[in-house]
């Protein structure tokens, strides 16, 4: 089961802040990380 | 404050701006408080809206790690694939990285180290309505 971490980010346009909160990052090992970015990237 | 004439004060109200109508500068920050150790964090980070292109100009990186520790955005040449570095490192994307509406910025930040770290990566670009 892959872990998962909070981490936190904001947007800034024009120089206000338009979004900011907490997202949820995947935990992985590096030997999984290539397959996981070939995914996502193909989904999109 | 006495000023002498190589300290002159600038109000940044008064500079004049380089972007056109359509543009709205555009910045994302994204910070991971505890890293694990020896693991890769990876984060969808955002989806260009419709309507618009995002040129990327340029980024940084910071870790409190004291390894060498590795980034990579996709579809970001200045940090694709492998992007190596120590405590923080700034790039410049010249000419602009294009992102067309419907990608997908995806961060992955490996934590090098034998302990936790904070990490993060930082962008600064132009959102162009198209």
């Amino acid at each position: 089961m892959t872990e998962e971490i909070k981490c936190k980010f904001m947007i800034i346009i024009d120089g206000e802040i338009k979004e900011k909160g907490e997202g949820t990052a995947k935990v992985i090992i590096e030997e999984e990380a290539e397959h996981w970015l070939r995914t996502v990237t193909q989904e999109e | 404050m006495r000023q002498t004439p190589e300290a002159i004060r600038v109000i940044s109200t008064h500079l004049p701006s380089i972007r056109r109508p359509l543009q709205h500068e555009w910045r994302y920050l994204w910070v991971v408080d505890e890293i694990p150790p020896r693991k890769v964090v990876v984060y969808k980070a955002y989806t260009i809206p419709r309507g618009f292109r995002l040129l990327l100009k340029g980024g940084g990186c910071f870790s409190t790690g004291g390894q060498i520790q590795k980034v990579w955005v996709t579809a970001v040449p200045g940090f694709s694939p492998d992007y190596w570095f120590t405590r923080a490192e700034a790039v410049t994307f010249e000419p602009s990285c294009e992102l067309l509406s419907g990608q997908t910025l995806l961060f992955y930040f490996f934590n090098n180290s034998t302990k936790k770290c904070r990490g993060g990566i930082a962008l600064i670009g132009v959102l162009e309505m198209v």
